[in-house]
């Protein structure tokens, strides 16, 4: 099946092209849309486009299982919720983000909230020479993952912390983290947590009581 | 200690339960605990991890207490003791006395310093006697001395206080009574205490107003050991839930003075299984301040039932919608949970007064709880003489900022006071003070007469008189009189469904 491209202007609605298959060209502008992904698809973002959700919710979530969704040359801001403000990932599904810059998105309510930039609990959350920068949470303004979610950083900067609970899979190589990386499990299950050649400049906080697996390579 | 949107302080609750007499629950506690009790307590503790399982069948199946008031059948066998204990492990220390004595060495010859029977600590240092240093919070400060590991408990890490930053908060544990399992839970049955952790409480109540049997079948009282198991779901990777099992006796973080009224989840008087659910979650995730440091109240509940959660995003609603949604959620059986703004943009206030160049403001709110979220102050001269915008540089927990921009000389602002005072530079200042603009995003209360909370979480109650909705505020005061649908469209940022079982989960 070849793939649907449609090309969305600022201004324009996003939702109705998220069909599966689709490949939705963002033009140059922001788009101001909170959007609910579920259906595989990719967003490409043209050069200069914005997805703001505009703190109507999380500006990207993906809450149904088994989807490939790909997310390329955009900047997503604007996002608000309970758990990650970007980019919620609750399904069993595989998000990849790629060359994306996750910055002015907070997870606040509730007391505080998880992942201002990026939350998972469930699925594969991979991210390629992203920038996550001026998210806000009480925990993880940067990324966040827990239950059994797994993630994979590749390269790319993120600004402010990030949190691995339970049992989580988060594997990071390359790239910068310049909060504190924090790692805890429960009493039934530990994290893991694997860094190859990044640099966590606020350092690594690994739980003295409920430590994750960790392993660190070449930092 | 109080944080973000816990639940006021002891001192300011509304419609607490009439108090017991704190003396006589401590000498019934007293007179449970003696040394033969404690001795046979060592090593029983060892169940602080999940129980295999193999196990869940004979959990299912065990000949349990099923009511009745706390210590009737049995005698009390004392808190948990952990069979193994670690540097880091955190604790309380528990003996037979009011107060219980900290040594200068490990051979406990020299006494160095008494605390509050159930005083939490920290292990620092294990010795091969049996001897344990502890550090424990005396006052503002943090000491420390040897005990006997008799009188250690294991004990959850209690919540970082606010007010003293680098120490725990200034709580005792102590012995609560309460039925032994739930008796017809509800969701009125919840009350947060000093602990940020609404998305925890609210999901408890939202799951007890859907599905009460699952409440009940999540405690399973230990009449032979004293202890409560609390059943929680966890996932695999792929979907998979499977049930864990966690531990904790029914010794409770109280409030200094008041051994009998929980400084958590929990009413002097109350039903105790919130206090006990929510002790056995931060004894899984890691303790209070682990939980109490961020939630996710459709993660929350799916712990709690085992069903996984639905999420909806209000702002994605008409309001037409918005009561047949939620009538038929409830029709469905579905836990509701729903969470409130963050913050509020504030009207344009005009508050400036002064001459020249040095002016002054005080910050006005709708409600004595409100506050401006550091970072978000903007102030505009509406007739344009100012030439630039001035901001506030705070941050999130910051008591006092700086306002820059290009006009000012020097600036300030009080959060806690709700001040401001500005020096402008020479002729760089507005026409009038009054022609200065201020806008901020406010939290605390952003429906005053709704009595509506930001950046808290709520369980749904049910719709009134068909046309609006009623919500229950966890910590169970502060109630929110019911809104209408345009209401909840304007403040409320989501909302979360579970489909709690029905029936019996045991079988």
């Amino acid at each position: 099946m070849g793939e649907s491209i449609v090309r969305v202007e600022p201004g324009q609605p996003i939702g109705p092209h998220l069909v599966p298959g689709a490949v939705v060209l963002l033009a140059s502008g922001v788009h101001r849309e909170s959007l609910v992904i579920e259906a595989s698809v990719t967003l490409r973002g043209e050069p200069g486009a914005v997805l703001d959700a505009e703190r109507r919710g999380p500006a990207l979530l993906v809450d149904v299982d088994e989807l490939e969704v790909v997310v390329e040359d955009l900047t997503v801001t604007g996002g608000a919720g309970e758990a990650g403000g970007g980019l919620r990932l609750s399904g069993w599904s595989e998000v990849r983000l790629v060359r994306v810059r996750v910055v002015g998105n907070e997870a606040t309510v509730a007391d505080g909230g998880v992942g201002g930039g990026i939350y998972a609990h469930r699925g594969l959350l991979r991210l390629s020479d992203c920038t996550v920068a001026e998210n806000r949470a009480r925990a993880a303004s940067g990324v966040g993952l827990s239950g059994a979610a797994r993630g994979e950083i590749v390269g790319g900067r993120i600004e402010g912390d990030v949190v691995v609970l339970d049992g989580a899979e988060l594997t990071v190589v390359g790239g910068v983290i310049t909060g504190a990386l924090r790692a805890r499990g429960t009493t039934t299950r530990a994290p893991t947590v694997v860094l190859r050649g990044v640099a966590v400049e606020g350092g690594v906080e690994n739980d003295v009581n409920l430590p994750a697996a960790l392993v660190v390579e070449d930092c | 200690m109080l944080q973000h949107s816990a639940r006021p302080s002891a001192q300011v609750r509304e419609g607490e339960a009439p108090k017991q007499e704190a003396t006589a629950q401590r000498s019934d506690r007293q007179s449970r605990l003696g040394n033969s009790a404690i001795a046979d307590r060592q090593g029983v503790g060892a169940a602080d991890a999940g129980i295999a399982d193999t196990e869940l069948s004979s959990w299912l199946d065990a000949d349990v207490d099923r009511g009745g008031p706390h210590g009737a059948s049995t005698d009390s066998l004392g808190p948990m003791r952990p069979a193994k204990v670690s540097q880091g492990t955190w604790g309380a220390l528990v003996g037979k006395a009011d107060s219980v004595d900290l040594f200068s060495a490990a051979d406990l010859a020299s006494k160095a310093l008494s605390v509050t029977d159930g005083t939490p600590c920290k292990v620092l240092k294990v010795d091969g006697s049996g001897a344990l240093q502890v550090e424990v919070r005396v006052g503002k400060e943090k000491k420390s001395g040897w005990v006997a590991a008799a009188t250690f408990t294991e004990q959850p890490q209690l919540n970082r206080d606010d007010d003293a930053p680098g120490l725990k908060d200034d709580f005792v544990y102590a012995y609560q009574k309460g039925d032994h399992t739930p008796v017809d839970p509800k969701g009125t049955d919840t009350a947060q205490g000093a602990l940020g952790d609404c998305y925890f409480i609210a999901s408890m109540a939202a799951v007890a107003n859907a599905s009460p049997q699952s409440i009940k079948d999540a405690i399973k009282y230990n009449p032979a050991k004293e202890t409560y198991t609390v059943r929680f779901f966890e996932e695999s990777y792929g979907g998979a839930a499977k049930p864990v099992y966690i531990e904790v006796d029914a010794y409770l973080p109280t409030v200094q003075g008041n051994r009998n009224d929980p400084a958590y989840a929990g009413e002097p008087g109350g039903k105790l299984w919130p206090a006990i659910m929510e002790k056995a979650y931060a004894k899984w995730k890691g303790g209070y301040e682990a939980m109490g440091n961020g939630g996710y109240g459709a993660q929350s509940m799916a712990e709690i039932t085992g069903a996984r959660s639905a999420e909806k995003n209000p702002r994605s609603m008409k309001e037409d919608e918005v009561i047949p949604y939620f009538e038929k959620a409830k029709k469905d059986g579905m836990a509701i949970y729903a969470a409130v703004e963050n913050s509020r943009q504030s009207d344009v206030q005009t508050p400036f007064t002064g001459s020249g160049d040095k002016l002054n403001a005080t910050i006005s709110h709708t409600h004595r709880w409100n506050h401006v979220v550091p970072g978000t102050v903007q102030i505009a001269d509406k007739a344009g003489k100012m030439k630039g915008g001035i901001r506030d540089n705070g941050k999130d927990g910051d008591a006092t900022g700086s306002l820059t921009g290009s006009p000012v000389q020097t600036g300030s602002i009080d959060y806690k006071k709700h001040t401001m005072a500005l020096e402008l530079k020479s002729g760089q200042g507005p026409a009038a003070p009054e022609d200065l603009e201020l806008r901020f995003s406010y939290q605390g209360v952003v429906n005053a007469e709704k009595v509506l909370v930001a950046n808290h979480a709520y369980a749904f109650d049910g719709v009134v008189n068909g046309k609006e909705l009623q919500f229950y505020n966890p910590w169970g005061t502060w109630q929110p009189k019911p809104i209408t649908p345009a209401e909840f469209l304007k403040h409320f940022t989501n909302i979360s469904t579970n489909k709690a079982p029905q029936g019996s989960t045991q079988a």
